[in-house]
């Protein structure tokens, strides 16, 4: 087997996708009040708390979000499809498949988007999200429902996941002991890239219109998102345990 | 609607498109045909072609081949008994038994032309059903979806042929198989014993192949002349269309059946051949040939099994969501031209949703008219002597299991299925339903466990779709209580007894020591998985635990059956020397081979005689010197109440694994070219005794075939230690 340690990696560009969530009105949802001080919990459909779920479960405990999860669905689709009919309450889409398979239910009043997971913006500040600019974002979501910023461990763990598992999800390596000159010069022109009207164009279909990031600043800020903290590590841990029964080693 | 039908058909007649769609079929055909590849395989070759190509021309050109990979993968199925898929194993039942009759042209003829038509019946129920089929596929939700695996496995195992314990308790062997690797509801590492590769779970294509591919060649190796005599390869087409159209009214319900599975992806699929061939048998009054080669029973799952394929395409389209790699491949190509799948493209696309269908029967109709062409050709394949073709399969199966993951542990995991399959063949545990277990394992069990936690208590069972469901499994078996009730007022149980002991030439092992010994490593298997997930975290163990307790008490159940036949053999031997006699003509049949076979089955006599009636191992003796022909003769009276023990055929296929495991170590050690140009003339010299011209032709044309085939298809050769090493030497 191959592990490979992000340590010796040297980041030439990364490229990211967004998020909303989303509820069945049926369920008696229509905005981001009915999460908190339900009379039953909303059921949350998830694939494993580990996985790409992770982000959305930090946002609910955040949020203090009255839910029950069930995992072991197949994948996202089949969530949408048991939402439609009524056996899971509440899931969350990417970007890209957010037009097909929730666009067409919330048109229908089936269901409405509660919040967007938002962007990570170069100072670490959650914002809205591009293709999502009429929605709130979770940190807004927080003020709203509670009244005042979120703080605390939490929203940091929040942080750090949104930009791992969102903003940052893919990215173009090269393996530390390349060539400087050869890295500097990969990173430049995918810079100069991400300037390209042209380019832009055809890519916002393919990359749903999030930006090719491969600045100057790059490394450190690559570097800062994957420096998870021990405060955020052992919250996320305990929140796996304790919520939802699963021990990491 | 029909205005957006007829542009499709319309669309369809451009000649551009119709070349693409051949080109398609022809390269989907080819792939269908060597077991192993299949559809993956045929999206990955021309996927790459497709780029810069038009968006209709490229969905001609992927829809042709996807189409008729599983026409051509009955051609293996209904001639070797290796069906490639879960689906071609219905086939396989009525279809290999009636090509190891001789009529295996019939049995083709009869395939091709009810998928032809089931393609058509497929089309027309779609092109009616699209505006129904977001309702239809939003009414299955995770209560329904669980009932149609669970009635898929016992389909299987109540419809194969042979004692209904023993199917089910070959599923859920098969079912706690499938559950090797992660968890579907914690992620957890199940049954690895900490083995990453098992992590992943086990190939479908490694297990298909194992359990029924190389456990034929094990159990048919030793045939060194070719079924020349009684093989039919005569009559033109027009016999078999005609035959064909008597069981015009079974092609139609299959395709019907069909139309309902079709907009379930994956389960629907296996459940729908299966109730094809389940309302076959249930509708006939004569169901004594099903499975040993009646047209019945290929006509309606063939036609069922090709209506469903276009099918698998409508939940990608509406919602999104592949039901296999070959059509999310499909998607990803869909999603570059930019159009987005959602229930929207009813509205936006209805067109090329129709085109799609439509490309999709036109293909399958092509496809099955190429393999009906040319069904001469293709079943005088079994003119030639199995142990030499056996050769060339060794090397060609396990060669496409090697394509699945790329690793070496995925042919020893098929060779040790192969000896787990030719066990379970020979005892008489049909092998359908294992292989059908296997593949419903993990759907089963994420959907009872999404029903478990989404439903309160046992409420999912007053839907209305699961009380259907419900009513299908639970109505015949009481029916059969009450059947069995009725008769044994009339009979006595001792005649029930008989006929499941009666003699059986596919399994020749049966009520033997095998038996009871494959009996009793099940019931360890059973109760070994119960130990093991006992540790497991309570929603990961849920299903295990489930199926290893029934699992105990079904292998319990076989377990007893084999006492209590093998005591009412043992006093019934006595006085009934006509049933020994029937055996024996029985084995006779299936063991050409003269002497080896008189020479084990006297020495098998020889020890255990002092068990047995002197009687019968006497005139079993005078007629193994009177009448050489009928050699088997020796065995049972040999073996008395324990049965047939260390018979030739026996001691013959595990030779056969043998070579196989040997093909394997030289394959790791010198990489597979050089183990071919080994293994293929050895093993035609020694085993199948081939003449030494057809050796060396054989062998050097396999030798260029292999080289040849990586520049060709997307396939990667088993590279061996020798290469890593000559390479690392010279670095």
């Amino acid at each position: 087997m191959v592990k490979y340690s992000f340590e010796d990696l040297a980041p030439v560009l990364v490229n990211g996708t967004g998020g909303v969530i989303y509820a069945r009105t049926a369920a008696g949802v229509t905005s981001p009040k009915d999460l908190t001080d339900r009379q039953k919990p909303l059921v949350f459909g998830g694939i494993s708390a580990t996985g790409l779920d992770l982000t959305t479960l930090v946002a609910f405990d955040l949020l203090q979000a009255d839910i029950s999860a069930t995992f072991g669905f197949e994948g996202r689709g089949p969530v949408n499809l048991a939402l439609q009919r009524g056996e899971v309450d509440i899931d969350y889409t990417t970007t890209s498949s957010y037009q097909s398979a929730v666009e067409p239910i919330e048109k229908d009043g089936s269901a409405t988007v509660l919040m967007s997971f938002g962007q990570l913006d170069e100072n670490g500040k959650v914002i809205r999200d591009p293709n999502f600019p009429d929605t709130p974002t979770v940190t807004e979501v927080y003020q709203q429902l509670h009244g005042k910023a979120p703080e605390g461990p939490k929203f940091e763990a929040y942080k750090t996941l949104l930009g791992l598992t969102y903003t940052y999800q893919k990215g173009l390596w090269a393996p530390k002991d390349a060539p400087a000159e050869a890295v500097t010069l990969l990173r430049d022109s995918a810079h100069e890239l991400s300037d390209d009207k042209e380019f832009n164009k055809k890519a916002a279909e393919v990359l749903d219109g999030y930006p090719i990031v491969a600045d100057q600043d790059l490394s450190e800020r690559v570097k800062n998102v994957h420096t998870v903290t021990d405060e955020t590590k052992s919250y996320v841990t305990t929140l796996l345990k304790d919520s939802y029964g699963i021990e990491l080693d | 609607m029909l205005d957006s039908a007829l542009a499709a058909l319309a669309s369809r007649a451009d000649p551009s498109m119709l070349l693409m769609l051949l080109i398609g079929v022809i390269s989907g055909l080819v792939m269908g045909l060597i077991p192993g590849l299949g559809g993956t395989a045929a999206v990955a070759i021309l996927l790459p072609v497709t780029f810069g190509m038009e968006p209709a021309s490229a969905l001609a050109l992927l829809i042709g081949a996807l189409a008729v990979v599983h026409t051509s993968d009955t051609v293996s199925a209904v001639l070797l008994g290796a069906p490639g898929s879960a689906s071609a194993s219905v086939t396989m039942l009525d279809g290999y038994a009636m090509a190891r009759k001789g009529q295996a042209k019939r049995a083709l003829s009869l395939a091709f032309l009810s998928s032809m038509a089931g393609g058509i019946i497929g089309a027309i129920g779609l092109t009616l059903a699209i505006p129904l089929s977001r309702p239809l596929v939003l009414s299955f939700a995770s209560p329904e979806l669980f009932m149609l695996t669970v009635l898929g496995v016992a389909l299987a195992a109540v419809l194969s042929r042979g004692n209904v314990i023993k199917g089910l308790t070959a599923g859920l062997a098969g079912l706690l198989v499938g559950m090797i690797g992660t968890a579907p509801s914690t992620a957890e590492e199940r049954f690895t014993f900490g083995s990453l590769f098992l992590g992943d779970g086990l190939s479908l294509v490694a297990v298909a192949l194992g359990i029924f591919g190389l456990a034929e060649i094990a159990s048919r190796a030793s045939q060194r002349r070719g079924d020349k005599q009684s093989v039919e390869v005569t009559g033109g087409w027009g016999s078999g269309i005609r035959e064909w159209l008597t069981h015009w009214s079974q092609v139609l319900r299959g395709g019907l059946i069909g139309i309902w599975a079709e907009v379930l992806p994956g389960v629907g699929a296996t459940a729908g051949t299966w109730s094809a061939y389940g309302q076959a048998v249930a509708t006939a009054k004569d169901k004594r040939q099903f499975g040993k080669g009646d047209p019945r029973g290929i006509v309606g799952p063939e036609s069922a099994n090709n209506s469903v394929e276009a099918g698998d395409l409508i939940p990608t389209f509406l919602f999104g969501i592949p039901g296999g790699v070959p059509s999310a491949m499909l998607l990803g190509m869909l999603l570059t031209y930019g159009i987005q799948p959602g229930p929207s493209i009813i509205n936006e696309h209805l067109d090329l949703l129709y085109m799609i269908i439509w490309a999709f029967a036109i293909a399958s109709v092509l496809g099955a008219l190429f393999c009906f062409m040319t069904v001469r050709p293709l079943s005088s394949l079994t003119k030639v002597p199995f142990s030499i073709l056996s050769a060339g399969l060794v090397v060609i199966m396990l060669l496409g299991s090697f394509q699945d993951g790329g690793q070496l542990g995925d042919l020893w995991v098929m060779l040790l299925l192969g000896v787990a399959g030719w066990v379970l063949k020979s005892t008489g545990f049909p092998r359908a339903p294992f292989l059908i277990g296997f593949v419903l394992a993990i759907p089963m069990e994420r959907y009872y466990f999404l029903t478990d936690s989404l439903y309160e208590g046992f409420d999912w069972m007053l839907r209305p779709g699961a009380m259907v469901f419900i009513a299908i499994l639970v109505l015949p078996i009481l029916w059969n209580i009450f059947k069995w009730f009725r008769a044994r007022r009339k009979l006595s149980a001792d005649d029930e007894l008989k006929s499941d002991s009666a003699p059986d030439a596919e399994a020749p092992l049966k009520n033997s020591i095998w038996s009871l010994c494959a009996a009793a490593v099940l019931l360890v298997v059973f109760a070994g998985s119960l130990v093991l997930s006992s540790s497991y975290s309570p929603d990961a163990k849920l299903v295990p635990q489930l199926v290893g307790w029934v699992g105990v008490i079904m292998s319990l159940v076989v377990l007893m059956t084999e006492l209590r036949t093998r005591k009412a053999a043992a006093n019934t031997s006595q006085q009934v020397p006509i049933d020994a006699t029937a055996f024996l003509n029985e084995q006779a049949a299936v063991t050409p081979d003269g002497a080896t076979t008189v020479h084990g089955g006297s020495a098998a006599s020889g020890k255990h005689a002092a068990l047995t009636n002197e009687a019968v191992v006497g005139s079993a003796r005078t007629t193994d010197a009177l009448v050489p022909s009928l050699p088997g003769v020796a065995m049972p009276g040999g073996g008395g109440s324990w049965g047939p023990k260390w018979t030739a055929d026996a001691s013959f296929a595990l030779r056969t694994f043998a070579w196989m495991a040997g093909f394997l170590i030289l394959t790791a050690l010198l990489g597979y070219l050089a183990a071919i140009s080994i293994f293929l003339p050895t093993f035609l010299l020694i085993v199948a005794r081939a003449k030494l011209k057809t050796t060396i032709i054989y062998t050097i044309v396999f030798f260029v075939l292999m080289l040849a085939l990586p520049s060709l298809l997307p396939i990667d050769l088993p590279q061996g230690l020798l290469a890593s090493w000559l390479c690392s030497a010279f670095t």
